[in-house]
């Protein structure tokens, strides 16, 4: 193994092979030729000894050793030599596999080499492109912190106008606040506003303006609540209408303003003279309803009426005035009188129109037999519609006669109704009903044109009539257009004004006095007569004979009545009275006309006071258009002889 | 600080109403600025007509003119009542002028607003 050592390290040294064996050739040469001068020196017979002998022999055996190791060195290189060559061949036959792998892997490193050459490009690629990429990066990084600078600049500016904005912004602030609270508090004032007028509405709907009392809408609604009271508790309802007597009169001659206060001073006391669950409404104009609920009998009501007119005894103070009011009330219950609402007010209504006809100032109880006239009124209502639908109405004409020459001076127009069986209807059985219901207008616009269109037919026939006297209630003479609806008639009839005379009761003129003097006054213009109707009886001054532009006096028919014999002591006072108004007609200039006279002591005590003209069934009833005619040209100082 | 401790120790009308005003016209400067002259001037005479009710011998504020002519007129009106009064009137228009600021900017702001003039107990008592 040491000697294969040797060899291996020689061999490791990287000398060729055939060197190594050369070596090995050489080394016993060289020790041979060192031997063999050794043995020629021993062979000097001289110098040899034995010692020279062992020396040798020593060298030789050393020598052989050599040899013999060499040899075996040799042996063992050519043994090594052959399993070098046995390697050699195995490596070349390896080798040639080898060869094959190597040509196998230097291809495949080959490929390796073109896929690292290609990864090497598209790593250069992929670098370049990370390269860009940088740049983009770079450029973008460059970008945004471009933009942050000009953020910062914003910023800064920003900041900088904020500043510079700071005081108008908050001015602008304050402004607008002040326009929103502004704004708010209007809209709660309006908001306010809104529902005030809604409760004030609320409250109209159910209270009468005047007085502030419930109206009819209320006083129904607290009607039905009592009925059905009354009818959990088996109770009863008194319902009591209420009507100020000659209220009119009142209205009339102290003015509306007065009226009014009048009304509200009335509304107060009737409201201080019931129980506080008693409801006292007005209906309009004078009429008050007061409803008592849960009463035990009608003489429960018929106190509570008593103390009524009992409170409205008192004057009331108005404007400086004491006046008085009195009312007339109907009483009517639940259920006795009617079983329903409707019927129980209509019939307290009817039992108030009683209680007026017996003298006003007290109450009445309704029973049934005040509902048969209340129908009957109500019929006469629907004639007077139909008689003016159908042209029903005549007129009649009274005479007025000079007293001391019996000649027809001229006539009075007086309205009539034809029933269905011709039988004619006087007014007094219409008239205040057609007042009540309004009718009296169209009613006397008819009778003016018909009188005018008359007069005028007479007059173109030739027929000497000075005057027509038509009366005018105070309704139409206040009414809307009054004045203008004379004109029109005597327009369209072509009656000289002259020829027609107005009459009209003081109570009818004394209202509102300034209108009533500029439609007087404008008559006057016109040339149309004005006469003072049932002169005093009427509740007024004298006052507006200064006032008003009055041409005739016209003596009422109960003063005349009263000039016969047997009526002492009326008669006294009717002479005076009658003597006065002649002579009063007279020192003013005025025609003075006795009406009613009837007889001749009546007539005779006339002429005795020189009163000019009269009327009256002594000398005539009213008769027809036709006969009056006729009547026209005679003289009518005898009773005549149609009476 | 309340009403009371600016009219002092003087019981009469008169200090009610000048405490009453004074008090009025420092709030009005601090809520002018948020508010305006005329958002004050609204909400006072609104105050007004609303404390009207209670007291209706104050002046309604609806005069015409500016604010100078309503603060007369209610101190013409305040100094004609008694001291109680005038007192009570003037506590019940300052409060009725914060209840409305407070509907209409919120309490937090109206109480940081006047809080400087107008005693928190007394606010908490107004409402």
């Amino acid at each position: 193994m040491k000697k294969k050592g040797r060899k291996h390290r020689k061999a490791a040294t990287g000398q060729p092979r055939e060197a190594a064996e050369s070596a090995l050739s050489q080394e016993p040469v060289v020790k041979t030729s060192a031997a063999r001068k050794s043995v020629a020196i021993a062979h000097d017979p001289a110098i040899l000894s034995r010692e020279e002998d062992a020396d040798q022999r020593k060298q030789a055996a050393d020598l052989r050793q050599d040899t013999a190791e060499l040899r075996q060195e040799a042996a063992d290189l050519r043994q090594d030599t052959a399993e070098l060559r046995q390697e050699a061949a195995d490596l070349r036959q390896g080798s040639v596999g080898q060869r094959e792998v190597a040509a196998d892997k230097r291809e495949d490193i080959a490929n390796l080499r073109q896929d690292t050459a290609d990864k090497r490009e598209d790593i250069a690629n992929l670098r370049e492109d990370a390269a860009d990429l940088r740049q983009v990066t770079a450029d973008l990084r460059q970008v945004a912190a471009d933009l942050r600078q000009e953020a910062a600049d914003l910023r800064e500016e920003t900041a900088t106008a904020k500043a510079t904005l700071s005081a108008s912004t908050q001015a602008q602030l304050r402004e607008a606040n002040e326009r929103l609270v502004v704004a708010t508090i209007q809209a709660q004032t309006m908001t306010e506003t809104a529902e005030l007028a809604t409760e004030q509405m609320s409250y109209m709907a159910e209270h009468d303006f005047l007085t502030g009392l419930p109206n009819r809408a209320l006083l129904t609604d607290r009607l039905v609540q009592s009925i059905a009271l009354a009818e959990r508790h088996g109770k009863k309802v008194a319902l009591m209408y209420l009507d100020l007597d000659h209220f009119k009169h009142i209205n009339d001659s102290l003015g509306h303003a007065v009226g009014d206060q009048l009304l509200q001073s009335v509304a107060k006391r009737l409201q201080t003279s019931v129980r506080l669950y008693d409801t006292v409404s007005r209906q309009g104009g004078d009429e008050f309803v007061v409803l008592l609920p849960e009463v035990e009998e009608v003489q429960d009501a018929v106190r509570a009426a008593k103390k009524l007119i009992e409170a409205m005894a008192q004057p009331h103070h108005i404007n400086g005035q004491l006046l008085r009011a009195t009312v007339s009330i109907g009483i009517s219950i639940y259920p006795d009188d009617g079983k329903d609402l409707e019927t129980v007010v209509k019939n307290a209504d009817t039992a108030m129109y009683q209680a007026k006809k017996i003298g006003r100032n007290t109450y009445q109880v309704f029973i049934p037999e005040m509902s048969a006239r209340a129908v009957a009124r109500q019929s006469v209502e629907q004639a007077l519609h139909l008689a003016l639908e159908q042209h029903k109405f005549i007129l009649h004409y009274q005479p007025k006669v000079n007293l001391e020459t019996g000649a027809i001076t001229g006539a009075e127009a007086l309205i009539r109704m034809k029933e269905s069986d011709d039988q004619l209807v006087g007014p007094d059985n219409f008239i205040s009903i057609a007042e009540e219901c309004g009718l009296i207008l169209p009613i006397g616009r008819w009778v003016l044109r018909e009188a005018c269109r008359q007069t005028k037919a007479w007059l173109e026939a030739g027929l000497d009539i000075a005057q027509i006297a038509v009366n005018v209630s105070s309704r139409e003479f206040h009414g809307k257009d009054f004045l203008a609806g004379v004109m029109s008639i005597l327009d369209d009839t072509g009656l000289d004004p002259r020829h027609l005379e107005l009459e009209m009761t003081e109570s009818g003129l004394i209202q509102d006095s300034i209108p009533t003097t500029a439609i007087l006054r404008a008559l006057k213009h016109l040339g149309v007569q004005i006469a003072i109707d049932d002169f005093g009886t009427g509740y007024s001054s004298l006052s507006y004979m200064l006032r008003f532009p009055i041409d005739t006096l016209k003596i009422d028919r109960s003063f005349v009545q009263t000039l016969d014999e047997g009526t002492i002591d009326k008669g006294d006072a009717g002479e005076a009275i009658v003597s006065a108004v002649i002579a009063m007609g007279t020192s003013l200039k005025q025609r003075v006309v006795a009406e009613g006279i009837e007889t001749q002591q009546q007539l005779a005590f006339l002429q005795s006071r020189h009163c000019a003209e009269g009327q009256g069934y002594y000398f005539s009833r009213p008769v027809p258009a036709d006969e009056f005619a006729s009547l026209l040209g005679t003289t009518l100082n005898q009773p005549h002889m149609i009476i | 600080m309340t009403l009371a401790h600016r009219a002092g120790s003087a019981h009469d009308a008169t200090a009610a109403a000048e405490a009453t005003i004074s008090t009025w016209r420092q709030m009005a400067g601090l809520c002018t600025p948020v508010i305006g002259a005329r958002g004050v001037d609204v909400i006072f005479r609104r105050s007004m007509y609303l404390t009207g009710k209670t007291f209706p011998w104050l002046a309604s504020g609806e005069e015409q003119g500016g604010s100078a002519a309503l603060l007369a007129s209610l101190k013409v009106s305040l100094t004609g009542r008694d001291a109680d009064d005038a007192a009570a009137a003037g506590y019940t228009l300052l409060a009725t002028f914060l209840e409305l600021l407070a509907t209409l900017i919120g309490e937090s702001l109206t109480e940081r607003l006047v809080s400087p003039v107008w005693a928190p107990s007394e606010q908490e008592t107004v409402s």
